[in-house]
């Protein structure tokens, strides 16, 4: 993934409208209309947001007859995930050798 | 150009007393004996100057020849008890991110709580290092996470 495509991702996110629709496409792919009902807005509203996260890779949709359906894209929310993982599995590892080195009484 | 914002919190907890533990982190041979991070990484000098306004650096370079930098600033430091520094990443001389760190210690029982939070922006470029970490395919519930902790 390029960075500019992890830009988009964190542009897509920066909503709490956009970051309930995608709580909720977590559980399961929906409809806009389904997206719709538990959201204090109206549809056009919503098809603005999931455009913004389609835009940003976060959310992919399909339509089949009448009925469009969004779903997570999850590969491009596991990049960000990914990232902040490491910064902090790095850290962990160095905690782990400061409590080895404690344990150990090498600081006394 | 971009510039997105996380939050994140580990806990530790150590056997040893919060004096020594707070050592850990100011002593500049006890600090570096254990953070740094890659075994196979070169470090071109690791310096601490531990007090209000002190600085921490270093570089690394990866077996690849790209030079990670590391240069950190001490903004409180209350002895045994809290550290907060601001610190920034660069990669080949490139700005990747820069955080506020705080870390906080806590008596438990007869050992320490630690807890470290750590904010940061993440600048233009950062998806060259990240991609070279390891962690694909992880769940979005840790992802919500970490949106939730902002």
């Amino acid at each position: 993934m390029s960075a500019l495509a992890l830009e988009r991702v964190f542009h897509a996110l920066s909503d709490p409208s956009r970051l309930a629709i995608v709580e909720r496409l977590s559980r399961a792919p929906a409809s806009v209309k389904e997206l719709a009902a538990p959201l204090p807005m109206a549809l056009p509203s919503v098809m603005k947001h999931l455009k913004v996260l389609e835009e940003g890779g976060v959310v992919r949709s399909q339509k089949s007859g009448r009925v469009r359906t969004s779903e997570i894209n999850a590969a491009m929310l596991s990049a960000i995930d990914s990232w902040v993982a490491a910064r902090r599995a790095a850290y962990g590892r160095a905690f782990d050798r400061l409590e080895r080195m404690l344990d150990d009484g090498e600081d006394q | 150009m971009s510039a997105a914002h996380t939050t994140f919190v580990i806990e530790r907890r150590f056997k040893a007393a919060r004096a020594r533990v707070f050592n850990a982190w100011a002593d500049p041979k006890l600090k570096n004996a254990w953070r740094s991070c890659h075994e196979d990484w070169r470090s071109q000098g690791y310096t601490l100057d531990f007090r209000v306004g002190g600085e921490e650096r270093e570089d690394v370079v990866e077996p690849s020849g790209t030079v990670h930098g590391f240069a950190a600033r001490y903004r409180d430091i209350v002895a045994d008890e809290r550290i907060v520094y601001t610190y920034d990443m660069r990669l080949d001389g490139r700005l990747i991110s820069v955080s506020l760190v705080t870390v906080t210690f806590e008596d438990s029982g007869a050992g320490t709580k630690m807890l470290f939070t750590e904010q940061l922006v993440i600048l233009n470029g950062l998806c060259d290092a990240a991609e070279r970490e390891e962690g694909t395919g992880v769940g979005l519930d840790r992802l919500v996470a970490v949106l939730d902790a902002n």
